[in-house]
């Protein structure tokens, strides 16, 4: 013999050693199968192997992938789902059955799956929260795309246990209710942030602002005392409280509260102006002139900071001062038109009529054009009864529009009325040159002609119309036998 | 820099939107900045306006040219031809002042033209302004277009609430919802103007605002409120919240306008298969000793041989090593020279970006050129590749299907159909109208045709995985069919479809889907010609009723929606048939050039067809009957209407004899043995008997 028994047996037990080692387990063998074709066969040995073998990872994986392959994604979803369910809380198979229903499109099934892990792990111990929040968050979003409003509270919720840090997503949930105007959730929202956020005074100035929009004003003090509690000195509760007690006139009550608003927040401006107001309406009015005051200093170039002094005092009847400050607020804008006339006015309440006169002299003076004012000056005249300026004011009209027949019918009254007939006649005569088919212009004409006895003019007054018309004179019409009117002779 | 000219020609009254010859304005301009474009890339691809809203418009019969303003907007006076102008501001922090725009808007308004105004309101303010004020000639040009616009108004949650909306053009795909809302534009429409949304301020002088509106001269529809936009999940998500086609329809006033229809054919959805050539020589799962071309001709084409597919080779492989032997050349031959195969060429190199040249091909010592990859690669085909007989005159654009307006001209010189680009999806990862892009895109002079479906690439992560994920295709197939069929069907894939089983698996579960359906399948040649037939056709108005479409021969349908009355077959000219579905009247014209539909509210009385899988030519109604030619790819049906009722009728057509009797409604389904696929079409002649 070349070999020896014992070399020989040795050779047969190292090769079975080898070939122990080296000879693919079945497994690897079916890992071979993987790419090929239809993948049949491989899903053929994975299903066997999973028979024998239930629920083992690298089998189930490589089953799923196979029936991925082989275009039948449903199955392999239900074979990832079967596994997560026998291993429950592997987070590892759970992403991986998202990603399997994503790929095959299961949106919904994706959702549901989605909340069925947030239930297994949010009260996981050591369980990976930033995942968790990102399942969520993508939630959140696909149920804010579909505006499926249960989902979208649901995930909102969640999001808040699970991502307690951040008060993004209680902020969204409350916008969620506020944009919804179901305040109840809100309020009960809020009322958990108060134990939540303790030092936080918005939630309870969110909470006051509800109870306002509901109209319910008792349980906004009520809050407002409540959060004031807490926080004494927060301007946001108290300006709150002053808008309430401004909505409901009952603004004596605010100055409290805007003496404090001034003190915690002296730059903000609506407080002096708030605080005035509410002294000037509880009879303090020299009080409450002060912020006016204080405020108008600040910014002279503001107007309406001169019109709130100016009000003040005009509506408490106070009209020296109130002119007064017309006057000063004249002096820097002297075209403010709505200014010209409220001092005109006042200054006719206060019969101060030749300052009122003054007023409208000196606005024409720098705008000639100013016709509004023009008008206002003149029946200020007339009802002075000052003639002849009265006449001029309304001549003044009439070079200015010629067509305004109450105006050249103003000037002829005014002379008239004036006895000063002459006058009256020229104004006439102008008149019905401007306005020929104007009958009554005519009778106008001869009455007055009449009142001075010129009865020639006065004929020929009327007969002018009536060639005027193309009407023949009838010869029976004489002055004489015209009926007589008061007042002619 | 902007070329703006005032129109010295009056207003003129809003209602003659007909010019005095009765041509009615088919196209809208399309007014923008290249800062508006996000990127270095200066292209319409990006801009909202060609992304969301053009595709609405094309639907509703509409052209939109794109202009520049740096490159000067024309005279408004010679805005006849147009039904209007549309801008779609956005803010956006490297955009120039609007002011130069706006003021050329006022100028189209005030010489009749129809402006829409989109969007933000052009503020370009810094972003870190709160509430900017609105530019002043913005303000005039909106006051113009009926409606008085201040600074936008920061508001907080309880700051604004919906006080009306008008439900029939609100809440289209979603309703409107303040949620996230931190500002409103202050907007108050002037009498004449229609609010279809009007907000309540609690705070401020105004109290009230709206920004979604149709007035007297057009309309406006303003951020956040008429499209709702999440980028905080990917895909980004988009919903229309106004409805894009009603909102046109009335802003632009076309409503009742014939509406060329490049979806359909002969009352039939038009099918097309269209496929690129990446891949053809990658090894295939399915047998490693294959390559997926081959396994493509043997499990689809061949698979299918009643069904058209128009295929298309990159002829760069047959310079590289590995893939320019005889048989592999043999393979590509006989794929391409198939009886229901339209070939067509990929490219030499297959540009990966046009723009930069970047190639997917690397062949030694070669740099891309748009000659060689447009026209040459065409020609090799016709002089190496294919028959004689059967040459290609077709393009498919290739990587991200960007060419420019010198690479198009090549094409357009060459006398190429050319397609590809874009597409769109509408299904449940992009479920919105505003996913689809439209027919073509406009690039210089000329018009890219734009493929009218994604490819396999959307749905496979750019053929990363999932393999399967093309059969989700079906779904953008049904939802652009129904309610409107705003697509036709184009089941389009590349060649390395056939490398991955369960890829091949989705194509097949797609065709399934395909020929179930009562379709018009076509090469996409065929499709390519209505699409240019959409943009040639002019369209006069004769009357009440009454429309001459001039050119566009090759587009054979036009829409009506909302028309209660039919054609009247006696009096129109070049119409053969025409079919309802749901809101929509299509009428069926015949080859010619100049055809006359006139709509009549009595029902016609002359035969007529009601809808055909094929197409139809010389169609003549004769004694009764009708003679026509027909030539389609699946077995032939057609309805045939207008007949006598319950009245025999021969019908003969090649080898087909048939007798038939007509319903009591006087219709005839007729059914085919046979098709004609390329072969030349064949007359039928229908003929009542005694």
């Amino acid at each position: 013999m070349i070999f020896s028994w014992t070399q020989v047996v040795s050779f047969f037990a190292v090769m079975a050693v080898m070939g122990w080692f080296v000879y693919p387990s079945e497994y690897f063998r079916g890992q071979m199968y993987r790419d090929e074709g239809n993948r049949s066969r491989s899903i053929d040995f994975y299903q066997g192997y999973l028979h024998r073998h239930p629920f083992h990872k690298g089998a189930t994986r490589a089953l799923a992938a196979s029936f991925e392959a082989a275009g039948r994604p449903e199955e392999a979803v239900g074979l990832l789902e079967a596994f997560y369910r026998h291993r429950r809380g592997d987070a590892t198979a759970g992403r991986e059955v998202l990603a399997a229903m994503d790929n095959a499109g299961m949106r919904e099934r994706a959702a549901a799956f989605r909340r069925e892990l947030f239930a297994d792990f949010k009260n996981k111990p050591g369980a990976d929260s930033p995942w968790l929040e990102e399942l969520l968050y993508r939630d959140l979003q696909e149920a804010a795309v579909a505006q499926d409003e249960a989902a979208m509270v649901a995930a909102l919720k969640a999001l808040s246990m699970v991502a307690a840090e951040k008060t993004g997503y209680r902020d969204r949930m409350l916008q969620h209710f506020l944009v919804r105007r179901d305040f109840d959730s809100a309020l009960n929202l809020l009322q958990e942030r108060f134990a939540q956020e303790p030092r936080d005074p918005e939630p309870r100035r969110m909470a006051v602002r509800i109870h306002r929009m509901r109209k319910d004003r008792g349980a906004a003090l009520a809050a407002i005392e409540d959060g004031l509690r807490q926080f004494p000195r927060d301007a946001g509760l108290l300006a709150e409280r002053v808008s309430i007690h401004v909505e409901a006139k009952r603004c004596g009550d605010a100055v409290p509260d805007l003496k404090m608003l001034l003190a915690l927040q002296p730059k903000e401006l609506e407080w002096p102006r708030a605080l005035g107001s509410c002294l000037i309406e509880g009879g303090k009015l020299e009080d409450g002139v002060r912020f006016y005051e204080d405020l108008l200093r600040l910014d002279p170039s503001n107007r309406s900071r001169w019109w709130s002094l100016v009000y003040v005092y005009a509506d408490a009847g106070r009209y020296a001062e109130s002119s007064s400050w017309l006057e000063r607020f004249l002096a820097k804008f002297p075209d403010d038109e709505a200014g010209i006339d409220m001092l005109a006015y006042e200054y006719e309440i206060m019969e101060r009529l030749d300052d009122a006169i003054g007023v409208l002299k000196r606005r024409l003076a720098r705008s000639p054009a100013d016709l509004k004012r023009a008008r206002a000056l003149a029946s200020l005249l007339a009802q002075e009864d000052r003639y002849p300026e009265t006449a001029q004011a309304y001549e003044y009209l009439v070079s200015r529009v010629p067509d305004d027949k109450d105006s050249w019918q103003a000037v002829i009254y005014q002379h008239r009325s004036h006895q000063k007939f002459p006058e009256a006649a020229r104004a006439t005569e102008r008149f019905i040159r401007r306005f020929p088919d104007d009958p009554k212009a005519y009778d106008a004409l001869a009455s007055v002609h009449l009142a001075v006895g010129d009865r020639a003019k006065a004929i020929d007054a009327l007969e002018s119309y009536f060639k005027r018309v193309g009407v023949a004179v009838p010869p029976a019409v004489s002055i004489s036998s015209a009926p007589g009117r008061p007042g002619d002779r | 820099m902007l070329a703006i000219a005032l129109s010295a020609v009056p207003w003129a009254s809003l209602a003659a939107r007909a010019q005095d010859d009765g041509l009615i304005g088919r196209k809208v301009l399309a007014v923008y900045r290249k800062e508006d474009i996000k990127g270095a890339f200066k292209d319409i691809a990006f801009l909202q306006i060609h992304t969301r809203a053009e595709m609405p418009l094309n639907h509703l019969g509409v052209e939109v040219v794109y202009r520049e303003a740096s490159e000067g907007l024309p005279d408004p006076a010679g805005l006849r031809g147009y039904a209007g102008v549309l801008a779609w501001f956005e803010r956006r922090p490297d955009s120039p002042a609007p002011g130069p725009v706006c003021r050329w808007l006022r100028s189209a308004l005030l010489a009749g033209t129809r402006v829409v105004v989109l969007g933000d309101l052009g503020t370009y303010a810094p972003l870190e302004v709160r509430d900017p004020a609105v530019d002043q000639a913005c303000v005039e040009m909106l006051k113009t277009l009926g409606a008085e616009v201040a600074a936008r108004q920061s508001v907080d949650v309880l700051g604004a609430a919906v006080a009306s909306v008008d439900k029939r053009l609100m809440g289209f795909e979603r309703a409107v919802s303040l949620d996230g809302l931190s500002y409103v534009p202050r907007v108050r429409l002037l009498p004449g103007g229609r609010a279809l949304l009007r907000l309540a301020l609690s705070e401020g002088a105004l109290k009230q605002s709206e920004p979604v509106g149709v007035t007297s001269r057009g309309a406006l529809a303003l951020d956040p409120f008429f499209l709702y936009e999440n980028k905080e999940i990917f895909p980004f998500q988009y919903r229309w919240v106004v409805d894009p086609f009603a909102f046109f329809e009335e802003a632009f006033r076309l409503k009742g306008l014939p509406r060329p229809d490049v979806t359909t054919i002969n009352g039939r959805r038009v099918y097309i298969n269209h496929v690129d050539g990446d891949g053809f020589f990658n090894r295939s799962e399915l047998d490693p000793k294959k390559w997926s071309g081959e396994v493509f001709l043997g499990e689809i084409v061949d698979k299918y041989p009643d069904t058209p597919f128009s295929v298309s080779m990159i002829t760069g492989y047959a310079d590289l090593a590995g893939f320019n032997d005889a048989s592999s050349w043999k393979l590509a031959r006989d794929l391409l020279t198939r009886p229901n195969v339209e070939p067509a060429s990929h490219g030499y190199a297959h540009p990966l970006v046009w723009n930069s040249g970047k190639l997917a091909l690397n062949i030694p010592g070669y740099r891309m050129d748009a000659g060689r990859e447009v026209a040459w690669s065409v020609a090799y085909l016709n002089e190496r590749v294919l028959p004689k007989e059967r040459p290609t005159r077709l393009f498919f654009w290739t990587g991200d299907c960007l060419p420019s307006a010198q690479d198009v001209a090549v094409a357009e010189k060459a006398g190429l159909l050319h397609v590809n680009g874009e597409g769109g999806r509408f299904d449940g990862r992009y479920p919105s109208y505003s996913y689809l892009y439209p027919l073509s895109r406009q690039v210089g002079a000329a018009r890219q045709v734009y493929a009218p479906a994604s490819n396999e690439d959307s749905y496979t992560n750019h053929w990363t995985g999932p393999f399967f994920g093309f059969r989700e295709v079906v779904e953008t197939f049904e939802k652009t069919g129904l309610p409107r069929r705003v697509k036709p069907v184009d089941v389009y894939v590349h060649l390395y479809g056939a490398e991955k089983y369960a890829a091949l698996q989705a194509i097949h579960k797609v065709f399934e889907w395909a020929r179930a359906k009562p379709l018009h399948p076509v090469w996409i040649s065929r499709y390519i010609r209505s699409v240019q037939g959409f943009f040639t056709m002019r369209v006069r108005r004769l009357g009440e009723g009454r429309f001459r479409l001039e050119g566009g021969a090759p587009m054979r349908t036009i829409r009506f929606d909302a028309e209660k009355r039919s054609p009247d077959l006696a009096s129109s000219k070049g119409v053969i048939g025409f079919k309802r579905e749901g809101e929509s009247l299509y009428v069926f014209l015949d080859e010619g050039e100049a055809r006359e539909v006139v709509l009549s509210a009595q029902a016609p009385r002359l035969p007529y067809l009601a809808e055909a899988n094929f197409e139809v030519s010389r169609w003549v109604r004769d004694g009764g009957g009708v003679r026509f030619f027909r030539q389609g790819w699946w077995k032939g049906e057609c309805v045939l209407a207008g007949l006598a009722p319950a009245r025999a009728y021969r019908v003969r057509s090649g080898p087909a004899d048939l007798r038939l009797v007509s319903d009591a409604a006087g219709t005839l389904r007729v059914g085919f043995p046979d098709a004609e696929g390329q072969d030349p079409a064949r007359e039928v002649r229908v003929e009542p008997q005694p």
